[in-house]
């Protein structure tokens, strides 16, 4: 003691230091207590009560969200804050035992960067009170058309094929995010039906020929649900929770040729970029069906155009800055021969029927022989030409559509959508199958201006699978050599272009990135949307009309080269491209440059509704087979040493040019959300993001569509 | 300046020793209670977590028929130990058209669970909430 009394008088500064740290031990010391008083008093606080009061704000939400979506989604333009105690005796306090309140905040927080587009954005921020416990909730709600806002991610029916066997999988696939996979960023494929666990390094084919992808990465999490029941739509909204920022790459590649022999073909996803959403998001939105948004037309929209008396159907071409209306027909422009065909495909075939059967070429040779003698009942037959050498053989017609009388004309304005509503009250026209159908509505050329084309019945119980209408975008350019006396658009040659292409190509920088122009195009069809085409293997090996060889693909590719130079000043651009279909046993697809969102009730795919033209059959053909067929499938008899049962190999593209249902190949462009930043979405499927950025009063007031309420994120304060 | 005297050093350990007794015993009376709300702790979780739960089953058992929907009570289930029991009400009338529906259901969830009290006796206790689903 006599030590410490002395150092303290000696040695004033000692004291202080001593002092200091008495001061910051007591301090360490009281700063822990208060964590662990705090966090237990917290824990403490949680009560019955407490869930309550956040089931309340919840509800509250909830509420607020199904007033805007399921009723008026201005609903909250003329109303104060909305309080529980005034919505009717389901929301009384002693109902719902406490009280909610929901404030809506209207302010335009886009131009601050709080989100990612330029749509028109809410906050709802609801608060539960139980007692004296106090629970929020904020709900961040979009107001658009939800199909408008949503995301396709597959257009077609899919045959997952793995060692089990094949199984087809009806309806629109969606995806999500994966946690439990391990993986972070690992998405997981949703269907209606069921959650496709474990498809990865699956072969998942869509048709024959396409594949979906099967391996998925992504360094964000993105979660989007589809809770259809009946697959009337093809596409699934986007819900986010937590953190929302928009992915600076997306890389989509979900749709391939199949090529067996070539695994790098396998298609994938990849999302680079913070996308953060939240799996179990607290709203699972009911996206209005593809019926109840094209009733919206029948209810105020624009005037209908009757197409009902046009069998063959319609021709609907973008040029100029305008659309034009006008009757199809088709036209005769020459044959295709089996023998042609065969000579075609011969090296293709004799590769695979010698693989199959294991046998030498030259014994190939004589099964496709054989298999091109067989006079199948399904195709005419005739004399073979003087090319193809002595003897009569079947063959196919090859017609293409030509523009008859002008029903309408339509200007299109670069500012505001100019809707264009078909319909017809007939759905009882024979098609190539037998089943019936409405009038077809073919589809091609250079939008300028924006449009939204839309087809429907005038009554559901004209269609009540939502299956007899069928919108076709025609992927091959009007052809003045194969179609004499068809006047040529204002342009002059080379006329109107296949495919739907924006006019508006400046601001690309190239043909793969999204576009950023005031063009776009949307179409509606209660039916089916596809591409239409002869498929290229027909093209190779015309007769013309004269019974003379016609090199049609050698005039389409020299047609590709000419709209190419004419339009971009290069004579190889991709978009004018319409010749590049992989030619084989496997595919002959035609391809279409479609820019634009499509949205339809169904695809018609093995069914065979439709021929690639949807040309209206002159009697019905049944029971042909439209997957690889057995010699005794299609009923003849198996050459020598054959089973009945065997595959019927030869010949799959004459059989296909009979019922060819869909064009596959698709390119779908210009469309959809638009994340601002770069997105680039390559494959089959090109999606670009646009559509995210059509503000409420242009989807409301322009396009004639139903708006309503999406879930963009969901917080509980 | 000078240094602290002994006496002025007694009494800043005396006040030190005072206010940590305090905060000490202050906590510790706080924990004994958080201790004592243990179970209580543990079914709010559970009651909170079978809310979300049934949340999601709900929507996805969504009525195929048109409203109203008749009350449906399922049977008693089992989590986490606990006993509870969930009664669907069905969809929520729309409080801004009569005769209408919102794609919003009611349901109530009840969670039994047995506490002790001071004595240790077993008492029953229930948690109860209300909540709503939207499809």
């Amino acid at each position: 003691m006599h030590a410490i009394i002395f150092v303290m008088r000696i040695k004033r500064g000692f004291a202080l230091a001593y002092t200091l740290l008495v001061a910051f031990v007591v301090f360490l010391f009281a700063a822990a207590l208060f964590a662990r008083s705090t966090q237990t008093l917290r824990l403490s606080a949680q009560s019955g009560a407490s869930v309550k009061a956040t089931a309340l704000a919840d509800t509250g939400a909830q509420v607020a969200f199904c007033l805007m979506r399921d009723n008026d989604s201005r609903f909250y333009e003329t109303q104060g804050p909305l309080r529980s105690q005034d919505l009717g005796p389901d929301f009384a306090p002693d109902v719902l035992g406490g009280t909610f309140e929901v404030q809506v905040d209207r302010t335009n927080y886009s131009s601050l960067g709080l989100y990612p587009d330029h749509g028109t954005f809410y906050i709802l921020l609801s608060t539960g009170r139980v007692g004296s416990y106090v629970a929020r909730t904020s709900l961040v709600v979009k107001r658009t058309n939800p199909l408008m806002n949503n995301l396709i991610l597959a257009s077609a029916d899919l045959t997952l094929s793995s060692a089990r066997g094949r199984r087809v999988i009806r309806g629109p696939i969606t995806v999500n995010a994966d946690p439990a996979s391990g993986q972070p960023g690992d998405l997981r494929f949703v269907h209606e039906e069921e959650v496709l666990n474990g498809i990865y390094h699956r072969w998942i084919r869509t048709g024959r020929e396409m594949l979906l992808a099967t391996q998925v990465r992504a360094s964000g999490q993105v979660y989007i649900h589809n809770d259809a029941r009946h697959g009337l739509y093809t596409a699934a909204p986007l819900q986010m929770s937590g953190k929302y920022r928009p992915p600076d790459f997306l890389q989509h590649q979900d749709f391939q040729v199949l090529d067996a022999f070539n695994p790098a073909f396998e298609g994938k996803i990849t999302m680079a970029g913070d996308v953060s959403i939240e799996p179990n998001a607290k709203f699972s939105t009911a996206v209005p069906s593809l019926n109840q948004l094209l009733k919206s037309y029948r209810v105020g929209g624009p005037a209908p155009l009757d197409i009902s008396p046009y069998p063959e159907g319609v021709l609907v071409e973008f040029h100029d800055g305008q659309v034009t209306i006008s009757q199809a027909r088709t036209r005769l422009v020459g044959r295709v021969y089996d023998r042609a065909l065969a000579l075609e495909e011969q090296s293709e075939l004799l590769r695979c029927i010698g693989h199959f059967y294991q046998i030498p070429v030259a014994s190939a040779q004589s099964l496709i022989d054989a298999e091109v003698a067989i006079d199948d009942p399904d195709f005419p037959n005739d004399t073979y030409p003087a090319d193809l050498g002595p003897g009569s053989g079947d063959y196919t017609e090859v017609r293409r559509i030509e523009r008859g009388p002008a029903l309408q004309t339509l200007a299109l304005s670069n500012t505001t959508f100019s809707p264009v509503y078909l319909t017809t009250s007939r759905t009882d026209y024979l098609s190539a199958d037998g089943s019936l159908q409405g009038p077809p509505v073919f589809v091609r050329g250079m939008v300028d201006g924006k449009c939204v084309l839309a087809y429907d019945v005038t009554d559901d119980t004209l269609d009540p699978s939502a299956d007899r209408l069928h919108m076709i975008v025609l992927g091959e350019h009007e052809d003045p050599s194969d179609s004499p006396g068809l006047k040529l658009a204002a342009p002059g040659p080379p006329g109107v272009v296949g495919g739907l292409i924006y006019a508006d190509r400046t601001i690309k920088a190239n043909p793969d990135q999204p576009t950023a122009t005031d063009d776009q195009i949307v179409l509606l069809c209660r039916g089916s949307l596809s591409t239409g085409g002869d498929p290229a293997a027909h093209r190779k090996r015309m007769h013309d009309t004269a019974g003379l060889p016609y090199d049609y693909q050698a005039v389409l590719l020299g047609l590709d080269q000419a709209y190419s130079r004419f339009y971009t000043g290069s004579s190889n651009n991709p978009d004018f491209c319409i010749g590049t279909a992989n030619f084989g046993y496997w595919s002959d697809d035609p391809r279409v440059d479609l820019y634009g969102m499509g949205a339809c009730a169904s695809y018609a795919s093995d069914g065979a509704r439709v021929t690639s033209l949807g040309q209206v059959a002159a009697r019905p053909t049944t029971q042909y087979p439209t997957d690889t067929p057995t010699y005794g499938s299609i009923g003849v008899t198996p050459p020598p040493g054959r089973a009945p049962g065997e595959p019927a190999y030869c010949l799959q593209g004459l059989r296909r040019a009979r019922v060819y249902a869909f064009g596959g190949g698709g390119r779908l462009r210009g469309c959809l959300h638009s994340l601002v930043t770069a997105a680039d979405v390559k494959g089959d499927a090109e999606y670009d993001y646009n559509w995210r950025d059509v503000t409420e009063t242009q989807l409301r007031d322009e396009m004639k569509l139903p708006v309503s309420a999406v879930p963009i994120s969901w917080e509980r304060l | 300046m000078r240094g602290l005297t002994l006496i002025e050093v007694l009494v800043s350990f005396l006040l030190l020793a005072l206010l940590t007794t305090a905060l000490l015993l202050s906590y510790s009376g706080l924990l004994a209670g958080a201790r004592k709300s243990d179970t209580n702790q543990r079914a709010v979780a559970s009651l909170d977590s079978l809310r979300d739960y049934w949340e999601l089953r709900a929507r996805d058992n969504w009525p195929a028929t048109p409203p109203p929907d008749a009350p449906v009570a399922y049977p008693d289930g089992t989590f986490n130990g606990y006993i509870y029991h969930v009664d669907d009400y069905g969809r929520v009338a729309d409080p801004t058209n009569p005769g209408g529906f919102l794609q919003m259901k009611r349901l109530r969830l009840r969670l039994d669970y047995k506490d002790k009290d001071a004595h240790g006796q077993e008492i029953p206790r229930t948690l109860e909430t209300l909540f709503h689903v939207v499809k």
